[in-house]
């Protein structure tokens, strides 16, 4: 098992890797990828065995940080160096949205908000009743909840008392038009989830020690669904697009590249 | 004409039954009782799940069944099925997932219930999504086939199933899929149809006869992919033919004729029955069919001026 430094290490070396895929593509959604790797990188280190047919799931809800699921997938030898040079092109199988028919080991089809936790209720199911002991990761952008087919599965997931599927929400504060809570407001998800049934709290998205352990008591609890609300800087390591709704949904040309790999390198340097 | 008559529905929970295996979940949004999935609820609790009122996760968790290897039969009413999940069916046919849809309460079928609960757009709500099959049966043997054929065929289907009344009419087992000709007196005229629309098409066959014509009773069992070539066939001869849908005009059979015709240079003239481009209303089902655009007579004075 790798320790939290190591995996730190890991995923700021995905962050590298997600500005450079979208710079290359010169389109993407580099910010909700930024926020949200350092918990994707932790899931796969911990409870994630590519090569095996049955496996814990990862379901990225909040399809469009999929670069952050191509990068994880880059560093398990799924993807190559070359392949990553293809986001968002014509016959890619990196696709703009996670597409499973294309490539399976991104498991699920999603991109159209809200989905994503219904998929995940499905597989736990399935996964409940053919005795397979494996978990069922569900990732939701916090713009993403408040689509109204979250809290049906969210019922459905108290309901069927799934302890085998875990919900993180990557609570960044800005959706694609501006601070979430101002475009609607959708704060106390850790209360919410938990008069849904479920067993839920808030961390730090950004310190793996917390991440680590967040996801182990996650993994430990047998008594139904489990919430992790995780407070994130959207754009997180790269100084001018955190916290700035602009990167949302943006490429990454020139000197802001040139910038953004800057700012990575000094981060690293940090940890 | 009177005809010995049944409802598909009251078969739905006993062919699920019937072919189950180990892999199959039959999924409700709290209509089983009205579906007849509550006949598998109660041979099957385990593989039974409720999900309440909810259709939009219901289809999402029938897909992510699927994508563990799993065969989730989705059963609601048409219009639950198909428009209040549009999104969640699509993308269950964008990953080529082994989803599958049972509708019952097709078309006008509940006439009842109004409007509301018509479900006069799936079949055209389904025909527009890449890799869905559309299976319409219309007898109990047709839909152990229909369904026997979704679990045997990996991807999406979508199997479309009366509430009313259909006739019973004698059949000898013929595999299932395609078009399928029902009767046949002569080649002045087809009507083409789908399942559930099996009683107005019949009578509708039986007025011409009367009047003297005489044609092709013909049932599209599979509206996707669309038989063209084994439907062109059984068509090409005929001085006039019409299609019969408990359905809009729009959209559904009678758009994959229309579709399919006009890519051809000669073909006979097409007339579609069916519901206008209209919202319906609620009445008796036999009474709000005929006043929108569905029962035998609308057959004979759709073809009859074309002969």
């Amino acid at each position: 098992m790798l320790t939290a430094p190591e995996i730190q290490a890991k995923a700021n070396e995905n962050r590298r890797l997600i500005i450079d895929m979208i710079h290359t593509a010169n389109a993407g959604h580099p910010g909700g990828s930024l926020s949200v790797i350092d918990m994707l990188t932790a899931i796969y280190a911990t409870d994630v065995d590519l090569t095996a047919l049955k496996r814990s799931r990862v379901i990225l809800s909040k399809g469009h940080a999929v670069p952050a699921q191509y990068a994880v997938l880059y560093q398990y030898g799924v993807l190559s160096a070359e392949e990553l040079g293809t986001l968002r092109q014509l016959d890619s199988r990196l696709q703009g949205h996670p597409c499973s028919h294309r490539l399976p080991q991104v498991d699920a089809t999603t991109g159209l908000l809200g989905q994503g936790l219904s998929l995940g209720v499905g597989m736990a199911l399935a996964k409940r009743d053919t005795k397979d002991p494996h978990n069922v990761y569900v990732i939701c952008g916090d713009g993403e909840v408040n689509e109204g087919q979250i809290w049906e599965a969210a019922t459905q997931a108290a309901h069927y008392r799934l302890s085998n599927l875990i919900l993180v929400i990557d609570e960044n504060g800005l959706s694609s038009s501006g601070v979430t809570s101002e475009v609607m407001d959708n704060r106390n998800l850790v209360r919410k989830l938990t008069a849904f049934g479920w067993q839920a709290e808030t961390i730090d998205g950004h310190n793996m020690e917390e991440i680590l352990a967040s996801l182990a008591r996650a993994r430990a609890w047998t008594e139904g669904p489990y919430g992790i609300v995780m407070r994130t800087v959207k754009g997180k390591g790269v100084s001018y697009m955190e916290n700035n709704v602009a990167y949302h949904s943006s490429g990454i040309a020139g000197e802001l590249y040139q910038r953004a790999v800057e700012d990575l390198k000094r981060g690293e340097a940090c940890v | 004409m009177t005809y010995e008559t049944v409802s598909l529905r009251d078969y739905v929970g006993k062919t699920l039954n019937k072919l189950y295996n180990d892999r199959m979940y039959v999924l409700d949004g709290d209509l089983s009782g009205a579906t007849r999935s509550q006949q598998f609820q109660k041979e099957h609790p385990d593989r039974f799940i409720e999900l309440g009122i909810s259709e939009t996760s219901g289809v999402s968790i029938a897909t992510g069944l699927a994508m563990e290897g799993m065969i989730p039969f989705y059963v609601n009413f048409a219009i639950f099925c198909t428009g209040s999940a549009w999104t969640q069916a699509r993308m269950a046919c964008y990953a080529q997932a082994n989803l599958k849809l049972l509708a019952t309460h097709p078309g006008m079928d509940n006439g009842p219930d109004g409007a509301s609960h018509h479900g006069n757009e799936d079949i055209a709500l389904m025909r527009v999504l890449p890799h869905m099959r559309i299976l319409v049966p219309q007898s109990p043997l047709q839909l152990e086939q229909a369904v026997r054929s979704a679990i045997e065929t990996d991807g999406p289907c979508y199997i479309r199933v009366s509430r009313d009344a259909v006739p019973v009419l004698p059949e000898t087992e013929a595999p299932f899929g395609g078009v399928r000709l029902t009767e046949e007196s002569g080649s002045d005229f087809a009507v083409i149809y789908e399942g559930t629309a099996l009683m107005a098409a019949k009578q509708g066959y039986d007025l011409l006869n009367e009047a003297g014509y005489r044609g092709r009773l013909i049932q599209v069992q599979e509206l996707k992919p669309f038989p063209d070539a084994a439907l062109m066939a059984l068509i090409r001869d005929v001085r006039g033919c019409v299609t019969v849908e408990n359905h809009t005009v729009l959209g559904g059979l009678g758009g994959a004729v229309s579709e399919m015709l006009a890519a051809c240079a000669q073909h006979p003239p097409l007339r579609r029955v069916g519901v206008p481009d209209v919202f319906t209303q609620s009445g008796p089902t036999a009474q709000v069919k005929a006043r929108y655009g569905l029962s035998g007579r609308h057959v004979l004075e759709a073809v009859r001026p074309l002969l």
